[in-house]
């Protein structure tokens, strides 16, 4: 029979694979967590792009032969 | 960067995770009739509980939002109520692998499956909900209203409608000081439900000082059908004979017996009755502790990586 299979040896190694397992899910966590910090301070130190007004255009026609001009706004 | 006092924190708890996890495998004494399976109660209970209280994180967030109009607030209800999903899926995750060792079968759908998976459904609809509107002030309010009704069902799903079926192999009887399984009350002939085993009470017979009973159990969909004879003795008040359910580790008992009415209460022994070892309920409490925490250290990132993401899209926006 496998040694590894044995009741008193595989729950030790059951536990060496949970810890395994947690241990890696703690060091996404520890990363994602210090990462997503310094992606919001870097933020905040950035100013945020002022919004410039809505762009309004005028259009004036002009004829030379017509003197004033015309559909000025 | 984060303050030393918080790293030291996270790391405090990775430690106590991994003292969790060593006491679970190897402090704590095996349950009687279960082996090494009962161990993942220690892993399963904890995930149950935190995902309840994820939920009502989630709900008071949503509340505040529509008081308060913050988005900060509904990004904090977001991230619980993901959180709240996840570590409900790992409840039903091992709880299934418990089913399969005790029932021999990993779903089948026993009022606490249904009803935690009804849960999980209701709460994907709030994920289905937000992702399907583009509007974000739409999405929120709406979101933080679904979030609302979705937290009134938890308390019925997870306490209520389990305890209201008689027909639950869940171990509450097993596991939870003061909860007990009534069992059913059958006169001869009658057929009832125990577990989800239809049993039907055959006859009655006083021998001596016992009372034998035989018992039809038949397994769901009547596969199959055994004959039990569980026993009452009388002299000592107390079950005698207690056979085990066909393919499980459960035990039919006589809890009760009236002969001039031929009236027995048969019921289920659940092996390990009662976590009653100081050791495996310090662990118990050690996990959920632990867990509560590490919702919170899960929670707290994924509301900071939303509210991000939100000031993102509001300078995108600008810029364009």
């Amino acid at each position: 029979m496998n040694v590894a299979l044995e009741a008193g040896v595989a729950v030790y190694i059951a536990l060496i694979v949970a810890l395994a397992v947690w241990a890696g899910v703690f060091a996404y966590l520890w990363r994602l967590d210090a990462q997503s910090r310094e992606l919001q301070r870097r933020l905040e130190q950035q100013p945020a792009p002022e919004i410039s007004p809505p762009v309004s255009v005028s259009v004036r026609q002009q004829r030379p032969d017509l003197g004033e001009p015309r559909g000025a706004e | 960067m984060a303050s030393t006092r918080t790293r030291v924190a996270h790391l405090l708890l990775g430690l106590w995770m991994s003292g969790v996890l060593a006491a679970m495998f190897v402090v704590i004494p095996q349950y009687e009739g279960l082996g090494n399976t009962g161990r993942i109660i220690i892993m399963h209970v904890p995930t149950a509980w935190v995902s309840v209280l994820a939920f009502g994180v989630s709900a008071t967030f949503s509340a505040l939002y529509l008081w308060r109009k913050k988005p900060e607030d509904d990004d904090r209800a977001l991230a619980a109520a993901e959180c709240g999903f996840l570590f409900t899926v790992l409840a039903t995750v091992t709880g299934a692998i418990f089913s399969q060792v005790v029932w021999g079968i990993y779903w089948n759908w026993d009022p606490r499956q249904t009803s935690i998976f009804v849960l999980l459904l209701i709460y994907a609809g709030l994920f289905a909900l937000r992702a399907a509107l583009d509007n974000p002030d739409q999405k929120r309010q709406l979101g933080a209203v679904f979030s609302l009704f979705a937290f009134v069902t938890v308390p019925f799903l997870i306490f209520i409608a389990p305890r209201m079926a008689e027909s639950t192999l869940h171990p509450n009887c097993a596991f939870l000081p003061g909860s007990k399984c009534d069992g059913i009350e059958l006169s001869e002939g009658r057929i009832g439900l125990l577990g989800d085993r239809k049993v039907q009470l055959l006859m009655l017979e006083q021998q001596g000082d016992q009372v034998i009973a035989q018992v039809i159990v038949s397994e769901p969909g009547l596969v199959s059908e055994a004959t039990l004879a569980p026993s009452f003795d009388l002299t000592q008040a107390a079950p005698a004979a207690m056979p085990e359910f066909p393919g499980l580790r459960y035990r039919i008992k006589m809890q009760d017996v009236d002969l001039t009415a031929g009236v027995v209460r048969l019921n289920i022994e659940a092996p390990g009755t009662e976590a009653s070892d100081l050791r495996t309920r310090l662990t118990l409490l050690a996990s959920t502790l632990g867990f509560t925490a590490l919702f919170i250290w899960m929670y707290q990132i994924r509301a900071r990586l939303l509210g991000v993401q939100w000031q993102l899209e509001q300078r995108q926006g600008a810029w364009q």
